[in-house]
C-alpha cells in the first residue's frame, strides 16, 4: 500500500475534493459499538482490550470521520442566559435553562439499560417555551476554539481530515431536539405562524455559525440531521428543509467547504429531491435488507454527481449475515459509485456487530485502490 | 346518520379534532371530530356504528395511504389525534359493554431503546381498532412485560426496537413469555426487523407498519386474541 493511501487526512480530503485519483476511502463509524461496550462494563474484546476508541481505529488500520471537532465551534448563549441542572431522584434530571423572556424545562430520566437518558418533558412544549427557544436563537452567536482545534488534531489528526457537524435546520430541529416529533406535528399543523418564526431565528443564527465555518481550516461540513422520510415527509421537506438546506449549501461552497448531510432513516421518498439540494454527498442512506432502498436506486439519485457516504447496512456486520454478503455488498457498492464513494457503514456497526470484519472490507477498499494506483502508473 | 358518519371518517382523516381546531385551514370553524360524535351518539347511533362507520373507517383511509406510500407518520400522527380525542367519548360505552374491546394488546419498546414513535403510532391505530392497549413505554424490561401478562393473561404483545442493538433484548423478551405465558401470541415491529428475524427469535410475526399489524389481529381467532 503506497504511503499516500495511508495518509488518512489527506486522502480523505482528496476523495472528496476529487483529487485522489479515483481512489476511495474506508471510514467506519465505531461510535455505538464502543460506547455500548464501555457503558455495559463488558469492555472491549481483544486484541482492543484497553485501546482508546481512535487507538481502536489505528489497530484496524483505517480512517475516521472525525466529528470531535464539533467542539472547535462554541455556542455563545446571550449573557442573561443561565442553565441549571438538578437531579430530583436517582434517576430523573430537570434541566432549567433561565431567560429575560422567561424560563424553559426540560426532564430526563436515565436508564440502566441505555447509555441515553429518556426525555419526560421537552425543552419546548408550549407557545410560551417556543417563544423562548426563538428568543434564544435570535440572541445566540458562535465562536471558534483553536485550543479545541490543536487539541484534537493531536489526538486523532491522523486519522482523517478534521470534519464538523452543523446543528439541525428547522423540521429536524424541531423533531429532534425541541419537541419531540408527535409535539413537534401538532405544532406545525396548529401554529405555522409561531413555529416558522422559530425556524427562521434558527437559520438566521446558523447563518453566524456559516460565517465562523468559513474563516475556519474545517473543510468538510456534514448536516447532522439524522432525516427520516417517515417523519420528514415529503410535503414537509419541500415546504421547509429544501430551501434551507439550499441556502446553506450555498453559503459553504461560496467558502469552499465539501457539504454532506445524514439521511439514516428510510430515504426512498425523498431521493428524487437530493440533486436538488445542493449536497455535495449524503451520508448514511441504508440499503436492503435494512432500510428501504436498493443500491441501484440509491446511485440512480446521486448519480455520478453526489457522494455516497456509508452505505454498507450495519447490519451485514452481525452474524445473522454470511460474510460473503458483505463482500458482495462492498463490491457493488465500489462498482456503482466509486470514485464518489466514502465507503462507511450506514448507520454504524453495532455492539452485536463483528469488528473483525471491518477488516475484510478494508482489504477490498486496499485492493481496489492497488487496482487505481497501478492502473495510474501504466498511464 | 350515514352522512353524518361520513363527514366524521373525514374528520379523522383530515386530522380535525374538534370545532376550534385551525387544521386544515379549509375545515375552520366548522365541527370536529369530537362535536360529530357527540351529535352521532346523541341522535341513537350505536356507539359501535360510531366507532366502525365513523372512526375507523377515516382511520382506515389514512392508514390504506399509509401503506400504499402515500402518507406518512404526521398524517398518521393528526388523524390519531382526532381520533383519540373522539374515543373519549365513546369510552363510557366500552365501560358499561356497550361496545367490547377485541382483546388486550401489551405494547412497549425493549430494554435499552428509547424509541417510541412508532409503538405510540401502533397504539393510536389499535385503540382505533377497538383494542384495548397498556402501553409500557420505552426501554421495558423483560420482567415489566411478563408483569402485565400474569395481570392481564391471554393478551397479544407487540414488542417495538429501532436499534439493532436493542434487537437481542427482543429476542430474551419473546423467550421468556413463551417461557412463562407459553401460547401468547407476541409480534414484533422495527425498521431493523424483518420476517426473518422474527422466526429466528421465535416470534409470531413482524409487521412493518400499523394497519398490517391491525388487519392481522382482527383475522386472529377469538380464542387468539383476535375478534
Amino acid at each position: 500500500m503506497s504511503e499516500a493511501t495511508r495518509d488518512f487526512p489527506d486522502l480523505h480530503r482528496r476523495v472528496v475534493f476529487g483529487r485522489a485519483g479515483g481512489r476511495i476511502i474506508w471510514q467506519p463509524r465505531i461510535g455505538c459499538w464502543f460506547e455500548d461496550k464501555m457503558f455495559s462494563g463488558q469492555g472491549l474484546p481483544a486484541p482492543y482490550t484497553g485501546m482508546s476508541f481512535h487507538e481502536v481505529y489505528r489497530a484496524l488500520d483505517c480512517s475516521a470521520r472525525l466529528y470531535e471537532f464539533n467542539s472547535c465551534f462554541r455556542r455563545v448563549e446571550h449573557p442573561a442566559v443561565s442553565v441549571e441542572w438538578r437531579d430530583l431522584n436517582e434517576t430523573d434530571v430537570e434541566m432549567t435553562i433561565r431567560t429575560p423572556v422567561g424560563d424553559q424545562v426540560a426532564l430526563r430520566r436515565r436508564s440502566a439499560n441505555s447509555p441515553h437518558a429518556i426525555t419526560l418533558k421537552w425543552e419546548v412544549e408550549t407557545p410560551e417555551e417556543l417563544a423562548i427557544a426563538t428568543w434564544r436563537e435570535e440572541n445566540a452567536g458562535w465562536e471558534w476554539d483553536q485550543e479545541q482545534y490543536d487539541a484534537h488534531m493531536a489526538a486523532c489528526g491522523d486519522l482523517g481530515a478534521p470534519t464538523m457537524f452543523m446543528p439541525r435546520m428547522n423540521v429536524q430541529s424541531l423533531y429532534i431536539e425541541k419537541m419531540g416529533v408527535e409535539k413537534g406535528v401538532y405544532a406545525m399543523f396548529e401554529r405555522p405562524a409561531e413555529i416558522e418564526a422559530y425556524f427562521e431565528a434558527l437559520e438566521e443564527n446558523h447563518g453566524r455559525l456559516i460565517d465562523v465555518i468559513g474563516a475556519s481550516p474545517i473543510d468538510i461540513v456534514n448536516f447532522g440531521e439524522n432525516i427520516h422520510s417517515g417523519t420528514l415527509s415529503p410535503d414537509l421537506f419541500l415546504r421547509y428543509h429544501l430551501p434551507a438546506c439550499q441556502r446553506r449549501c450555498e453559503r459553504l461552497h461560496a467558502a469552499g467547504k465539501f457539504v454532506c448531510s445524514h439521511w439514516d432513516g428510510d430515504t426512498k421518498p425523498l431521493l428524487p429531491f437530493v440533486k436538488e439540494t445542493g449536497l455535495d454527498g449524503v451520508e448514511a442512506i441504508t440499503p436492503h435488507p435494512q432500510g428501504d432502498v436498493t443500491l441501484e436506486e440509491i446511485k440512480g439519485a446521486l448519480g455520478d454527481e453526489v457522494f455516497l457516504m456509508d452505505g454498507i447496512p450495519a447490519i451485514h456486520f452481525d452474524d445473522t449475515y454470511p460474510v460473503e454478503t458483505l463482500v458482495e455488498c462492498t463490491e457493488r457498492l465500489i462498482e456503482l459509485f466509486a470514485p464518489k464513494l466514502v465507503l462507511g457503514i450506514s448507520d454504524e456497526i453495532s455492539s452485536t456487530g463483528d469488528i473483525e470484519r471491518l477488516r475484510v472490507v478494508g482489504d477490498i477498499v486496499d485492493e481496489f485502490n492497488r487496482s487505481i494506483e497501478a492502473a495510474g502508473s501504466k498511464e | 346518520m350515514e352522512k353524518l358518519l361520513k363527514r366524521l371518517a373525514v374528520c379523522i382523516e383530515r386530522g380535525k379534532v374538534d370545532a376550534d381546531s385551525p387544521y386544515p385551514p379549509e375545515l375552520k370553524g366548522e365541527d370536529g371530530a369530537v362535536e360529530l360524535t357527540r351529535k352521532a351518539l346523541d341522535g341513537g347511533c350505536p356507539p359501535q356504528e360510531v366507532l366502525r362507520g365513523g372512526l375507523m373507517a377515516g382511520m382506515n383511509v389514512v392508514g390504506a395511504q399509509f401503506e400504499e406510500g402515500e402518507a406518512f407518520i404526521p398524517d398518521l400522527l393528526i388523524a390519531a389525534r382526532a381520533m383519540t380525542a373522539a374515543m373519549e367519548l365513546l369510552k363510557p360505552h366500552f365501560d358499561s359493554g356497550a361496545i367490547e374491546y377485541r382483546g388486550m394488546v401489551i405494547l412497549g419498546t425493549v430494554a435499552g431503546d428509547l424509541h417510541d414513535i412508532g409503538k405510540n403510532i401502533v397504539r393510536m391505530v389499535l385503540e382505533g381498532d377497538g383494542w384495548e392497549v397498556t402501553d409500557l413505554g420505552v426501554d421495558v424490561d423483560t420482567e415489566q412485560f411478563l408483569e402485565e401478562l400474569t395481570g392481564n393473561p391471554g393478551s397479544v404483545v407487540g414488542l417495538s426496537a429501532l436499534l439493532t442493538t436493542t434487537m437481542v433484548n427482543m429476542e430474551k423478551t419473546t423467550a421468556a413469555i413463551r417461557e412463562r405465558f407459553p401460547g401468547t401470541r407476541v409480534f414484533v415491529g422495527g425498521a431493523p426487523l424483518s420476517e426473518e428475524f422474527s422466526t429466528k427469535i421465535g416470534a409470531d410475526g413482524f409487521f412493518p407498519d400499523p394497519q398490517k399489524f391491525a388487519k392481522h389481529l382482527s383475522a386472529l381467532p377469538e380464542q387468539e386474541g383476535g375478534a
